[in-house]
């Protein structure tokens, strides 16, 4: 039974963060952030609306994207393991330009590919990707991932998101600590 | 003093009914609205925390998704809006609590440990339990705890009820009130006429008829009864009427009757005083000539004899004859009128004593004769001795002539029972009488036998006939001829 299944993931995966969270890890990039945000990349998927008729190949499987060298290596790899994004298998692509980007709907760009080309996301401009990146290391992402009192959370540009043509649930908007909107960056948490 | 239905007036009976009927109605109603609404309500209120705690398990689904605790309160804070939640609570998926609501003045408290989905009701509060799903996830469950408000709705469903309930029943009060008027009303006309018939007899007034109903058919029926009673009434009367002026004339006629009856009774009487005290004075009179002619007779018989010869002496023996019949004749004359006029003077006494003596008195003026006497002893009546002695000596007298033919003569006095009735007799074998005659026996101066042959005045029986009726008696006799006679008779 594949619900099952998931859940039993879903708790194995809580425990785990449970665990690092008690360990009190700050460090960039400890284990547990990446496991925190391998988790988070997929179930962004489940509060935003891709637009309708994008790239066929999209439609079979959900296609996670990682740009950077400093990718979530293999905690990402067993955290999207049996699952599933609106039915479709998770498919994890790593890139090593920028260029080579093709056929994602969620684009990680790791700190360390930030560091080195700041304008990387400039070439995806207009693109329904969902872009996400980290507050350390700005490139312009939708979703940035931001270490607060010792968990991860994240600020979101809608603007971003709009340029994408990406609809972003509510739901997460309010969970955001920070929601950059046109020329207004509102800080609400 | 019990209470009954039956003794209420109209009025009454038609108020009670009215009430009950209303009362009953509307409580009917009242208890099914209630119970349906009830039902209803609960039901209601079960979707409304289930959907509200929907709601809230898809907000708080991102919260736990991103475990965001902080966001999962501020959702569960919402529900400050819904004052009838007291509790809320999310889970994780594996328990543990993620964050809580309670009611401001609630105490506080821990939320309870989490349970499979699914809803309760205890003591008026309802128990929510919700999965919470993200995607295809489940991420966590969320309790809701809330009050019913079923009392709470009850109570003012109640006082609504209530009030409802007064409000009606005055209105329906009041309406009958105005209503009924027009049930009773004739009803009360038809009663109060009743009234005025009872009470003064007064059959001439009619009700009027108001309604076409069962009160106008009785209203009908009162005024033909009342027609009808009248009608004989008046028959009644006149009938009386002609009854009374028959009685009337009855009486006059009665009156007139007495007065005549009077009137002749008391010329009767005149005419009888004045019979009476002529024979009285005519007897008297008579007496004074006879005693010339007998006197003077003797002194010719006894001084005057030598000069009258043997024819002149039998003439003077007859004259002497005839004038001593003439005595005893006017002596039983007078006997007659004084037995009338005498006041009767009862006494208790001893008839066969005085029989005895009249017997023996008969004997002493014939004592060649031999007549045997009878005579019950103890015969005791209420009489008249004196009276009773001429009754003895005129009917001893009788039978003691009258057997002065017969060889051996035998004359009973004694004491028979007649239709109930004492009676006494005087019986003789003597000549007797033809029975033919005996109307005629005790008229006065009749005679059944030639004075030649048996002397006497006739006058005695009527004599006696006379004294015995006076004593409230009657006599009769009984007699063949050559064989005897009976004379009976009673005293009252």
């Amino acid at each position: 039974m594949p619900i099952r299944a998931r859940h039993v993931g879903v708790a194995r995966l809580a425990a785990a963060l449970a665990v690092l969270i008690g360990a009190r890890a700050i460090a960039a990039q400890t284990p547990l952030e990446r496991a925190v945000k391998s988790v988070y990349l997929f179930k962004f998927a489940d509060y935003v609306e891709w637009p309708p008729g994008v790239d066929p190949a999209l439609r079979t499987t959900f296609n996670i994207g990682v740009l950077g060298p400093d990718d979530l290596g293999a905690t990402l790899d067993e955290a999207v393991k049996g699952r599933r994004v609106g039915g479709r298998p998770i498919v994890v692509r790593r890139f090593d330009r920028v260029a080579e980007v093709e056929g994602v709907d969620v684009l990680y760009v790791t700190p360390g590919a930030a560091a080195r080309w700041p304008d990387v996301l400039a070439p995806l401009d207009g693109r329904p990707v969902l872009t996400v990146g980290d507050r350390s290391a700005p490139c312009g992402a939708i979703i940035e991932f931001v270490l607060h009192e010792n968990k991860v959370r994240f600020d979101i540009d809608a603007t971003a998101a709009r340029r994408a043509g990406l609809k972003l649930s509510s739901k997460l908007m309010s969970l955001a600590l920070a929601v950059k909107d046109g020329e207004s960056s509102e800080a609400d948490r | 003093v019990k209470w009954s239905f039956a003794a209420l007036s109209i009025r009454a009976k038609l108020m009670t009914i009215f009430v009950l009927t209303t009362g009953i109605a509307l409580v009917m109603s009242g208890l099914a609205f209630l119970a349906y609404d009830l039902l209803t309500y609960r039901q209601q209120r079960l979707n409304d925390v289930t959907s509200q705690a929907e709601l809230l398990a898809s907000l708080s689904a991102a919260a736990l998704t991103f475990d965001d605790p902080e966001a999962a309160a501020e959702y569960l804070g919402a529900l400050r809006a819904r004052p009838r939640v007291v509790e809320a609570a999310t889970y994780q998926a594996q328990g543990r609590v993620f964050a809580t609501y309670r009611r401001q003045g609630e105490p506080a408290g821990e939320p309870p440990s989490v349970e499979p989905p699914g809803q309760r009701v205890e003591r008026d509060e309802v128990l929510v339990f919700r999965p919470i799903h993200s995607g295809s996830d489940l991420v966590g469950t969320i309790f809701m705890r809330a009050q019913m408000g079923i009392a709470e709705r009850l109570t003012r469903y109640l006082i609504i009820m209530l009030a409802v309930f007064a409000a009606s029943m005055l209105v329906a009060v009041l309406l009958l009130v105005r209503m009924q008027v027009l049930i009773t009303g004739p009803l009360l006309e038809v009663t109060a006429v009743a009234h005025g018939v009872v009470q003064r007899g007064d059959h001439s007034q009619r009700v009027v008829k108001r309604t076409e109903d069962e009160v106008g058919v009785l209203v009908d029926a009162f005024n033909q009864m009342l027609s009808g009673i009248e009608q004989r009434e008046a028959s009644l009367q006149s009938e009386i009427a002609h009854h009374k002026e028959a009685r009337d004339e009855l009486a006059v006629l009665a009156r007139e009757l007495e007065a005549r009856v009077a009137e002749r009774t008391a010329e009767l009487a005149n005419a009888n005083r004045e019979l009476e005290a002529f024979s009285y004075s005519v007897s008297h009179d008579l007496r004074a000539p006879l005693r010339s002619i007998d006197g003077f007779t003797h002194i010719l018989q006894t001084e005057h004899a030598e000069k009258l010869d043997e024819k002149g002496k039998q003439y003077m023996e007859r004259v002497r004859a005839a004038t001593e019949r003439m005595g005893a004749l006017i002596d039983d004359l007078l006997k007659l009128s004084r037995s009338v006029r005498a006041e009767l003077v009862r006494k208790v006494f001893d008839m066969s004593s005085l029989a005895r003596q009249v017997a023996g008195e008969l004997q002493a003026t014939a004592p060649g004769r031999d007549v045997v006497f009878s005579i019950e002893p103890g015969l005791v009546v209420d009489a008249d001795p004196a009276l009773m002695r001429t009754v003895l000596e005129n009917l001893l007298g009788n039978a003691f002539k009258f057997t002065s033919k017969v060889p051996r003569a035998l004359i009973e006095v004694g004491r028979v029972q007649v239709d109930g009735d004492t009676a006494y007799f005087v019986r003789d074998n003597g000549t007797g009488f033809d029975m033919r005659y005996v109307d005629k026996l005790f008229g006065a101066f009749q005679r059944l036998h030639p004075a030649a042959e048996y002397e006497g005045t006739g006058i005695g029986l009527a004599n006696v006939q006379r004294i015995i009726r006076r004593h409230g008696g009657r006599i009769w006799a009984e007699a063949e001829v050559g064989k005897g006679a009976t004379f009976t008779f009673t005293l009252t």
